[in-house]
């Protein structure tokens, strides 16, 4: 009878651990994030409109309009942000990426503001850790409602700081 | 040469270049360009670094990698011919097309020729010299000695590359996997192909985690957005996700014409739907257009596929590797459809039925 607890128990064991750890955002968790200090609400609604994002991030920010097989906007300032809107009839944009490139910039997700660079201790100590992925670990956000939109926190395995921060909808 | 095909799909780039000898090349200028007067031969070239798009080289729009001669340009990696032929002078325009062996001349005040791939013309427009703002005389211009000339190349998109530059002429089923891995994880290399017009074997909805097969279906809503069917938060998914496990290939579903293209950020990583296939065809009198997502860089085809042709080999490129990497979904192919520029359910297109509120596949054959 022993053995068979066992068996079960490593059974949970293991397919618990083959399951992400995903930190699930709530709506207003979600459209909160930040970027600096503007939320992605902010960000959703300019429906990648050249002029609302010069609003939101400077007259400075570059900007690409791409009408072919993807219909898509990108807006960048060099080597410290990057975002990407996709659109299916040209009318509608969702953001589908965004990337961090510079500790200038830091991101505010569920009340904790972090930046490249940062020791992963910045995060409660509740937050989970996916472990492994490739070779670093990561702390993911999901947007509870879908599961279809990622903020990634890449941290080194070795050092345990924040090396990559991206966004991702799919 | 890179623009519009009447049908509104964008032509693959080339670059129309001109070599001639010195002595005809000063006859041709004295004579404003005139191409009654061009002798040396004229061809369409395919380049690779003449197309860049951010700091992403357009290798694979063209399928050859950059080399350059002495000089440094670019060599092209295909190249159609076209030369010259007939009398120096004259009024009349002759210029043969000898990419396939056909010779046509062309008749007084403009001609026309063509073979199978490309056809040209050569128009004489009127003399624009009056009234011109930048100050030209008459002489530049070609006023006095010649009507202006405009020589147009037009190669519809059923051109077709020469066989041995197609970039199918080498395939490694698994370019990408691990030595030993031969055709990736859970794929069979001897798997019998698919039905015809499926772009896989048994197509299957791939699910997501939090929204089951619907996560895979055209036009659920489904995704993070703003507002879907009156519902906040949230956005359509456009398109179909169909299982197919890493390394498998992906089949053209219609004859058609396929183009490579690849989503890169502005520092040329690849990003969001990753490396993609896009085959345009001509299905029941309709123009539609099925891109292929996530796919490996290599071994995609381009140029004039047939239905049954492999496209490329399914890949973790763009946001799939997240969400992969995540457990949100697993392996898959996303396929847009746009039915004369509009977005419509893949599904249609298959020759596999399946239920979208079960998932169920119904086969045309075994």
């Amino acid at each position: 009878m022993k053995k068979i607890y066992l068996i079960i128990t490593i059974l949970f064991v293991g397919l618990y651990s083959c399951k992400a750890q995903l930190n699930e955002l709530t709506q207003t968790e979600y459209y909160g994030i930040k970027i600096n200090n503007v939320t992605f609400r902010s960000i959703y609604d300019t429906n990648a409109d050249l002029t609302k994002m010069r609003a939101l991030f400077g007259n400075d920010i570059l900007y690409k309009f791409e009408n072919d097989i993807l219909i898509r906007k990108e807006f960048w300032k060099p080597g410290l942000y990057y975002f990407n809107f996709n659109s299916d009839m040209g009318n509608d944009y969702f953001l589908t990426v965004f990337k961090i490139r510079s500790s200038l910039v830091s991101v505010t997700v569920k009340g904790v503001t972090a930046k490249l660079g940062d020791d992963k201790s910045v995060f409660a100590n509740n937050t989970a850790i996916n472990t492994h992925v490739g070779s670093n670990n990561t702390i993911a956000f999901i947007d509870k409602l879908t599961g279809s939109a990622l903020l990634i926190f890449k941290i080194d395995e070795i050092s345990n700081k924040i090396i990559e921060i991206t966004f991702n909808a799919f | 040469m890179v623009g519009k095909a009447p049908n509104g799909d964008l032509l693959e780039p080339y670059v129309l270049k001109f070599v001639s000898d010195s002595t005809h090349l000063e006859e041709f200028i004295a004579n404003d360009y005139k191409f009654s007067y061009f002798r040396g031969q004229m061809g369409i070239h395919k380049y690779t670094d003449y197309f860049q798009t951010g700091l992403g080289l357009k290798t694979e729009a063209t399928g050859c990698t950059p080399t350059y001669d002495a000089f440094g340009d670019p060599i092209a990696c295909d190249v159609v011919g076209f030369s010259s032929s007939g009398s120096s002078g004259g009024g009349a325009t002759s210029i043969g097309v000898s990419s396939n062996g056909v010779s046509t001349t062309g008749g007084s005040g403009g001609s026309s020729g063509g073979s199978a791939s490309c056809s040209w013309s050569v128009t004489y427009l009127p003399c624009l010299c009056e009234g011109r703002a930048d100050g030209h005389s008459a002489e530049i211009c070609g006023c006095g000695t010649g009507s202006p000339t405009v020589l147009t190349i037009y190669c519809p998109p059923a051109y077709k590359m020469p066989t041995a530059n197609k970039t199918t002429s080498t395939i490694n089923p698994c370019p990408d996997c691990p030595s030993g891995s031969e055709g990736g994880v859970g794929v069979s290399l001897s798997e019998k192909p698919p039905c015809p017009g499926n772009p896989v074997p048994n197509p299957e909805i791939a699910p997501q985690t939090n929204s089951g097969i619907d996560g895979g279906l055209h036009g659920t809503c489904t995704r993070t957005g703003t507002t879907c069917n009156g519902v906040l938060g949230l956005k359509v998914h456009d398109g179909v996700d169909l299982k197919n496990p890493y390394g498998a290939p992906i089949y053209a579903m219609y004859d058609g014409i396929a183009r490579l293209a690849t989503q890169y950020d502005d520092e040329g990583n690849v990003d969001g739907a990753g490396y993609h296939v896009s085959i345009t065809s001509t299905i029941n009198g309709q123009n539609v257009r099925l891109v292929f997502f996530h796919l490996q860089e290599s071994n995609r085809v381009s140029g004039e596929v047939k239905a049954g042709d492999i496209i490329g080999y399914q890949g973790t490129s763009g946001n799939l590797k997240a969400a992969l990497d995540q457990k949100l979904t697993v392996s898959h192919v996303h396929i847009k459809a746009r039915l004369n520029g509009q977005m419509v359910n893949p599904l249609n297109y298959l020759a596999t039925t399946i239920d979208p509120s079960t998932g169920q596949i119904t086969n045309p054959c075994q």
